[in-house]
């Protein structure tokens, strides 16, 4: 029988999935879960050494004999200190030591209570890989506790050999009366040289739902455009992309704002069977919907680093390789897209309209987005800026930058700098006030002719705005908007820089006409709006591009109705 | 650097040295010479059991100074987290032969305390220091220092060997010096890996399933002492301890071999016979050779 605690059951079904066998054991109440459960399973041979720190020299001397991955297990506190000798000289020799910590009640470390020390990534130095994982008690715990054990055994042999760290907390050592552990979802990752690629033809042929999900793309590679235009047409299939991943094709669809638009039902109806994702990150809540517990489908991730990116939870497989090696394996002559999944995509983005902009942040992105011209490059500084240029798009000659991989509000002018400085291209950086304000020490730098500029100034974070506004929080201008009374055109120190300005329209039309010419100066334009309507117009496009089924149109209503308050208990009620 | 690291403390009340392992041995003369006038000398072989020695002493009010090869520093871990517990101030001087090789990140959570020393000017870490010893909290302080690698010289033996070992046979050689032509697979164990080298050993002929032989220090087994009570030691396993006459002029090293069912030998000089004999032996077994091999 196989013990109850429900880590130690996910532990073990990825161990043997894994293909790991030895283990070798030190008495101790804390692993006990998982040593009982692991003796009596054919599945493993054991050993039993008292002193954890023979117990470790062991187990790296059998490691080194077998060259396989060997466990060490024992109970929590001093017990694991003592491995440290043994994985110190199987991170310098590369040998596959897993330490498998028991640990305690994380909540009462340091807290008079004898047998709990820090374990979590105790050997630092000395592991190629450390995860602590914690005590499951619901699905999003065991997802978790699924993906970084698949990470930390992954990491045995990837790129070198090597030992790791798997910490894993049992608070209540359970009973053990389970007579089979559940088969937990296993990652396996395929290296360039194990592509099979007929093998891969066979399974996307099988397929009648594909998605090519393509996130920012630092490669900007032509020929990822050129093979995915090949590829999209063999397989049914639809290509999801974003300006930064920088491809385009026929039959690509920037999906970007039905992350906000698109609601739970209508999402039901478009789910794939498969995802296949390139690229590091997705900028659209579109993510989200697809990591729904509720769904069913596999996700294959394409990545030159092998890295795990469980995306939506579901993933089965990474392949090892640059994006085209992958997309010339898959290449298949005799294939046919039916695009009926694409017209299902196609026909829900069709439906979004831009109505009642006003003169607003979004309306002054639009005009600015269908401006740009051919051959430029583009850099967008966090947020609004990223989000809603990705609404519209740019003409398919124009390359996007964004720093979507942390997403954070420093560094947008500094990067652009050094982009513009790397080409003769017309360079454009969208950005607002507080980014600008923010990166103003590279402002010197602002010096080349083909630096084009566009500030939104609405004096504080309009982000904030939409996502508490001053209704939620009176004060909000005070400390969490930063609203300020700077004007760009203030903060310019240089007079070689051409400075325009835009309040209206009129004035915006006039801008822009000048921002995308030549000239001998860069040039910024600073454009004006008001952060509260900014917030207001955005909100209103999603709720206008919403289409609900009955049951959303009567919630609609009744939120317009009702008080928050009122909301809040009918909502208290249903969960009842 | 040595002397004044050793005054300070000894200013503040730390007056018990704990040599480890081979430590003493690779002291300079005028240290230990300093050392043996001002301290009260102890020697722990293991590095793990020098940090509960003072434990245990401090406990009773007794400070202590560790001095370790900075090597065998993950071995302190154990000790010093239960003194970082108990809030004691035990001082660990590590000595290293080059700075490449300090790597203290590990230990950080239960010494706060890492002083470690890059130049000749004592003044600055002198403070330091100073600010440790007042700190209820274990301190460790790394210094460069001359540690010599003592290589150990089989050639003979493995002439001994090359008319007695098959191509397939294989032996581990604790820090061999330049090694001749062989006929048989020589593995190299260097000296930062010298403990619990019989339980790594075991490991390894447990995988492989075949005999081979282990060949060290007898001193070594000091560190590694209690493997020799478990259940998986078998007819592959043969283990040639020599230098025995450093570890013990009596038999109760042999006793305690033969109370764990591994047959044991000792001798004065090793020859193709005796050698012969113990490798075809159908048992385990340890062959203690006092001096050289």
């Amino acid at each position: 029988m196989y013990s109850s605690v429900k880590n130690v059951q996910i532990l073990i079904s990825l161990l043997k999935q894994h293909n790991i066998k030895y283990f070798v054991n030190s008495p101790g109440s804390r692993n006990t879960p998982l040593v009982h459960s692991i003796e009596n399973d054919p599945d493993f041979t054991c050993f039993s050494i008292v002193d954890e720190r023979s117990a470790a020299f062991f187990a790296l001397g059998l490691s080194e004999a077998l060259d396989e991955p060997v466990c060490v297990t024992c109970t929590a506190a001093t017990a694991t200190c003592n491995y440290a000798p043994a994985m110190k000289e199987a991170y310098e020799r590369n040998i596959q030591l897993v330490a498998l910590t028991a640990d305690r009640e994380r909540y009462e470390l340091f807290q008079m209570k004898e047998q709990l020390i820090n374990q979590v990534n105790m050997y630092n130095e000395f592991v190629k890989y450390a995860i602590d994982v914690p005590e499951v008690k619901n699905l999003d715990d065991e997802l978790y506790a699924n993906r970084i054990i698949n990470e930390a055994l992954l990491e045995l042999n990837h790129n070198g050999k090597g030992p790791i760290q798997i910490n894993y907390s049992v608070v209540d050592w359970g009973k053990f009366s389970v007579e089979n552990i559940p088969k937990q979802r296993v990652i396996s990752r395929i290296e360039k040289e194990e592509i099979n690629s007929e093998e891969l033809k066979k399974k996307l042929e099988n397929k009648s739902r594909i998605i090519f999900y393509i996130g920012m793309d630092i490669s900007k590679n032509d020929e990822l455009t050129k093979l995915l235009n090949i590829v999209e047409k063999q397989y049914n299939c639809v290509v999801l992309c974003d300006n930064y991943s920088n491809i385009d094709g026929e039959h690509f669809i920037n999906a970007s704002v039905l992350g906000e638009c698109i609601t739970r039902n209508e999402i039901d109806k478009m789910i794939p069977d498969l995802v296949i994702t390139i690229g590091t990150v997705f900028y659209s809540p579109l993510r989200n919907y697809l990591a729904s517990k509720k769904y069913n489908f596999e996700h294959w991730h394409i990545a030159v680093d092998g890295v795990i990116n469980d995306a939506f939870k579901k993933l089965t497989t990474v392949f090892e390789c640059l994006p085209v090696e992958f997309l010339n394996a898959i290449q298949n002559e005799s294939g046919n897209n039916s695009y009926q999944y694409y017209k299902q995509w196609k026909d829900r983005i069709d439906k979004v309209q831009y109505n009642n902009l006003g003169f607003s942040n979004f309306s002054v992105i639009k005009d600015f987005c269908n401006k740009v011209p051919e051959n430029s490059i583009v850099h967008a500084s966090v947020l609004n800026a990223i989000r809603i240029s990705n609404y519209f798009g740019f003409k398919d000659s124009v390359k996007c930058y964004a720093n979507v991989g942390a997403d954070g509000i420093d560094g947008a002018l500094s990067t652009f700098i050094g982009e513009a400085n790397a080409t003769d291209k017309l360079s454009f950086l969208l950005i607002g006030d507080l980014s600008f304000l923010y990166d103003l020490n590279s402002i010197d730098y602002v010096d080349k002719n083909n630096m084009r500029i566009l500030v939104i100034n609405n004096y504080a974070g309009a982000e904030f705005y939409k996502n508490f506004g001053l209704k939620m929080i009176p004060t909000l201008d005070k400390h969490v908007a930063a609203r300020h009374h700077t004007k760009v055109k203030n903060a310019i120190l240089s007079k070689n820089i051409e400075y325009l300005k835009a309040e209206n329209q009129e004035e915006l039309n006039a801008g822009l006409k000048k921002l995308v010419k030549k000239s001998d100066k860069p040039i910024i334009l600073e454009v004006f709006t008001d952060a509260n309507t900014d917030a207001s117009t955005l909100k209103k496009f999603w709720s206008d591009n919403k289409i609900e089924n009955l049951q959303g149109k009567i919630k609609k209503i009744l939120k317009k109705v009702l008080s928050e308050k009122q909301v809040d208990k009918i909502k208290k009620l249903l969960k009842r | 650097m040595l002397i004044d690291i050793l005054e300070t403390l000894k200013a503040k009340g730390y007056i018990d040295i704990i040599y480890t392992f081979d430590i003493k041995s690779e002291i300079k003369e005028s240290d230990k010479e300093y050392i043996n006038n001002n301290f009260q000398i102890n020697n722990i072989k293991d590095v793990r059991s020098a940090t509960f020695y003072a434990l245990g002493k401090e406990n009773l009010h007794k400070k202590c100074i560790i001095i370790i090869n900075g090597d065998d520093l993950q071995s302190t871990l154990t000790g010093i987290t239960e003194t970082w517990f108990q809030k004691l101030n035990i001082f660990v001087i590590a000595l290293y032969k080059k700075y490449d090789d300090i790597k203290t990140d590990f230990i950080r959570r239960v010494m706060p305390n890492i002083i470690r020393i890059y130049d000749e000017d004592f003044s600055e870490y002198k403070s330091l220091i100073l600010k440790a010893t007042a700190q209820c909290t274990p301190s460790l302080i790394t210094l460069k220092y001359n540690i010599v690698d003592i290589k150990y010289d089989y050639n003979n033996f493995i002439k001994l060997l090359n008319k007695i070992l098959k191509k397939d046979d294989e032996v581990f050689f604790y820090n061999p010096n330049n090694v001749l032509n062989n006929n048989f697979n020589i593995k190299s164990i260097k000296s930062k890996y010298k403990y619990c080298i019989i339980s790594k050993y075991m490991g390894y002929i447990t995988g492989i399933k075949k005999k081979s032989l282990l060949c060290i220090p007898a001193k070594l087994l000091l560190l590694d002492l209690n493997i020799l009570n478990n259940r998986y030691i078998n007819e592959n396993f043969k283990v040639i301890l020599f230098n025995a006459e450093e570890v013990k002029e009596d038999d109760t090293l042999e006793k305690w071999i033969e109370n764990n069912n591994i047959k044991s030998k000792c001798i004065n000089k090793i020859d193709e016979d005796v050698l012969n004999e113990f490798w075809n032996l159908e048992e385990s077994a340890i062959l203690l050779v006092k001096g050289e091999i």
